[in-house]
């Protein structure tokens, strides 16, 4: 697949002019069942859009070091997502991406976010990095996607990895650990200095960054308590959106605030005693991995009185739950470095041995009193898809709940076929209720 | 003083004692080549735990296997059913997950492997990490050991792998209750290097114009290195060398000549495809084969567990490791060195590095020149028209290209 030397502005221009229209929506005739916060929300998107435009116009680096976090931001880099701006590439843009791919010999079955992002990226309909970061803390097939657009561009990359250390890994404060992937990050930021001009390391930058990240995930972990009321507050839309981290944003001192904004309204709902399942909350479930971005399968489960709480993804339940350390934690009584904590944070659960993720499903379904759990088996996701019925074997012993292990794409949506997705919902739906009955 | 001349009948009998030893080491070779095959692999495994000894199974050429010889088991590589269906593996992993994983967990649980004492492998891909989760969880073999391995190789590194390579040596000293020592551990790093310094001559001679073996008999040598003792594999192929030296590869025609690539391929109906088609395969870039191999341990170093470790990080990369463009000079310099026509990689479905990385393999290769096809391949032996169909036209186009020139 050939570059296009575009200037990647379509899919940024095409991103401020779709928060632009929410704005305004809002603002013209606001919807009450929806939050008010939404409208920073769709501010903070659009700003950070128009970042990024202004970016490519001046000739600003873009770069992404520790999965667009504060280290991308303190080296001078405007944050490079396209992982993410894949995700809300959906339907029909899907599957221009996946003609692109296909005729250049990709097969079906690769992770849809992670092949859209190649052509997305060599046409130019989104901005060329100048640094790309690749590591093994997440999983294989972003790490190659990555490595792939690296290549073909010719574009600067260090790869940093977290080890394992057989099975036990898990979570636990590690100095070993800790250190190497410290001096790997010190080692990247020489490297992204000598390579990429209008780079350099700003440790100051980086304390405030992270500092807002922990004031951000704070009212994330107030959500999670309120996630647990009876009945659930939350839509399954709003369990299942994306977490985006503050730093990504350009200012994020604006999205601390609108986490807080949005959580103090979901802590009204909670007080009005509101829900989304309709008439009223039959059942709870988990909603694990991925999901069809580009279809709805939440409205149809709240239409059976089913709520979905929590959504199970990368690390952030269990930053939510206060399982995991967040920003600014202390470890082993001490405060760490500004990089420690950088190399810290990079941990997700999903990338680790098999047993973290089985048991971040199981401490969801106790958090937040669960029924079952709807695990999507994503085509082209070896990091979840051979743990399915791992977890699902877990969930059934020890909590005695049921899963269903559901196949399915992300973005892509030409074999989606919702009746055949739904009816699979409905019947899982039925057992589960059985369940809960004979529980009780 | 006058020759004297010898009898006819004594000629006789001596062109009837030669083709009778070249009829035997023929034979020979044909069973070292097989040693692989379904009905064979297990059989040294067996041998090995009538003795009382361990078998450990491999799923990946970075295991350090001298540790695990040095501890008195066997390393054995694992290679999966070669049954097209993989049912019992299929409640544990979808049909769009590494194949290789999913035929060796089926014969995990079809009981296949029972005689395994453990398994051991890399966090090589999330599918390989999966399958060890899998593993772990079911508990089936009782021991499971996964062996960090970083994706590229620099100071930092480095030092971690040795790390990880001196905790694996102390799991292999539990799981054995016997101690590594350092001469122990030489020893058996003396074997191995002998060992593939021989497969370094093999695949010395494959560099002729017509070689001594072809592509799917280099194949079933190289994993039949992996199934063997590795002393008594040395024996035999030291045995053979005299012989191979002569021999003359049973080829249609030994133009165009290929390199094949893959990776966990173990199954060589797949190499003699090509060979079935009208090409020789005169090098491999395998996990199974030349990278199994390739690269000694330097055996005088005063460090001798840095040293084995080394050789495992540094020796040529598969496509997990982010070294790709190293990867694609490694190529280029086989290209050069076999007189290599075209190279013709078969991707197994569903394993993802190689998928990714093609797409830049393309682009270095069509730089350097050199005609490269890169299509996807079932693990056990499939599709056998439809990749046949292919290869040959990977093979008229070579040819065409090489009549303009």
């Amino acid at each position: 697949m050939s570059a296009d030397t575009k200037g990647g502005l379509s899919y940024l221009e095409f991103e401020v002019a779709r928060c632009e229209r929410r704005i305004q929506r809002i603002k013209d005739n606001p919807d009450p069942s929806k939050p008010k916060s939404n409208v920073l929300l769709y501010e903070l998107e659009r700003d950070f859009r128009i970042e990024q435009l202004e970016a490519v116009k001046s000739g600003k680096p873009f770069g992404v070091a520790t999965n667009t976090g504060p280290l991308t931001r303190s080296l001078g880099f405007v944050p490079w997502d396209a992982i993410m701006a894949a995700d809300r590439t959906h339907g029909k843009d899907a599957t221009r991406y996946f003609d692109m791919v296909r005729r250049e010999g990709m097969p079906e079955h690769t992770c849809d976010r992670c092949s859209i992002l190649i052509p997305m990226v060599l046409r130019g309909d989104f901005p060329k990095p100048s640094f790309i970061a690749t590591t093994n803390f997440e999983c294989i097939p972003i790490l190659m996607a990555y490595l792939t657009v690296a290549n073909i561009l010719d574009i600067p990359t260090f790869q940093f990895d977290r080890h394992f250390k057989n099975f036990k890994a898990r979570g636990k404060e590690d100095d070993e650990q800790l250190k190497y992937v410290t001096d790997q990050l010190g080692e990247m930021i020489e490297y992204v200095e000598a390579k990429v001009p209008g780079c350099k390391y700003n440790a100051d930058l980086e304390i405030e960054y992270q500092h807002y990240e922990r004031q951000y995930v704070q009212q994330a972990q107030r959500l999670w308590k309120l996630k647990a009321a009876i009945p659930c507050p939350l839509s399954g839309r709003e369990s299942f959106r994306e977490f985006r981290p503050a730093s990504l944003y350009t200012d994020p001192a604006k999205a601390v605030e609108y986490m807080h904004m949005y959580v103090d309204e979901v802590a009204e709902r909670v007080d009005k005693g509101l829900g989304a399942a309709q008439p009223e909350e039959k059942l709870r479930l988990l909603w694990s991995v991925a999901g069809p971005f580009y279809a709805d399968p939440f409205s149809f489960l709240e239409n059976m009185g089913v709520s979905i709480p929590a959504a199970e993804m990368t690390i952030y339940n269990g930053w939510f739950s206060g399982r995991e350390s967040i920003w600014g934690d202390p470890w082993k009584g001490r405060k760490l470095t500004p990089l420690e904590e950088e190399a810290r944070q990079v941990d997700f659960v999903w990338g680790r041995v098999g047993d973290a993720w089985v048991q971040t499903h199981l401490n969801s379904c106790r958090d937040l009193h669960l029924d079952g759990i709807i695990y999507f088996l994503q085509w082209g996701c070896p990091v979840t898809n051979a743990l399915g019925k791992i977890v699902a074997d877990t969930a059934e012993s020890e909590l005695g709940i049921p899963t269903l292990q559901i196949e399915g794409r992300m973005l892509e949506s030409s074999i989606y076929d919702e009746k055949d997705f739904n009816s699979k919902l409905m019947d899982f739906v039925d057992l589960c209720l059985e369940r809960k009955k004979n529980r009780t | 003083m006058p020759r004297k001349k010898e009898k006819p009948y004594l000629k006789q009998m001596r062109d009837v004692k030669e083709t009778k030893t070249m009829e035997g080491m023929e034979d020979k070779l044909k069973k070292l080549i097989d040693s692989n095959k379904p009905e064979n692999r297990a059989k040294w495994a067996r041998q090995w735990k009538s003795q009382d000894k361990k078998v450990l199974g491999l799923l990946c050429s970075y295991v350090p296997e001298e540790i695990i010889s040095a501890a008195g088991m066997l390393p054995w590589r694992i290679t999966g059913t070669w049954q097209e269906a993989a049912p019992l593996a299929g409640a544990y992993r979808p049909e769009m997950t590494c194949r290789y994983c999913s035929h060796v967990l089926e014969s995990v649980l079809n009981g296949d492997l029972n005689f395994l004492d453990g398994v051991i492998g890399t966090q090589l891909d999330d599918d390989f990490k999966r399958l060890l989760d899998v593993l772990l969880a079911i508990k089936k073999p009782a021991f499971t050991y996964m062996i960090y391995l970083p994706h590229v190789s620099n100071a930092n590194t480095s030092l971690m792998w040795v790390k990880s390579v001196l905790n694996f040596k102390e799991a292999m000293e539990d799981l054995a209750g016997v101690k590594i020592s350092e001469k122990k551990l030489r020893q058996q790093i003396e074997i191995y290097n002998t060992m593939r310094s021989l497969l370094m001559k093999v695949y010395e001679m494959r560099k002729r114009a017509t070689p001594p073996i072809t592509g799917a008999e280099a194949l079933g040598l190289t994993t039949a290195a992996r199934v063997m003792p590795r002393e008594e594999f040395n024996k035999e192929l030291e045995s053979l060398l005299p012989y191979l030296e002569d021999r003359k590869a049973p080829l249609k025609r030994t133009k165009p000549r290929l390199l094949m690539s893959s990776e966990y391929l173990d199954h060589p109906d797949y190499v003699e495809l090509a060979e079935k088609a009208g090409a020789v395969v005169v090098m491999d870039d395998f996990d199974t084969g030349s990278k199994y191999f390739w690269d000694t341990v330097n055996s005088n170093s005063d460090n001798i567990w840095e040293a084995l470790a080394k050789r495992y990080l540094n020796k040529p990369a598969i496509s997990r490791m982010a070294n790709w463009n190293e990867q694609a000079e490694q190529l280029t310099k086989w290209v050069k060195e076999y007189d290599v026509d075209g190279i013709v990689e078969l991707r197994q479905l569903y394993s993802l590095p190689l998928d990714y990385r093609f797409f830049a393999m393309k682009k270095k290769l069509g730089e350097a020149g050199i005609p490269y096809i890169s299509f996807s391949r079932e693990y056990h032996f499939a599709n056998e028209g439809m990749l046949r169909t292919r290869i040959e036209a990977f093979i008229e186009m070579i040819q065409t290209n090489v009549k303009k020139i």
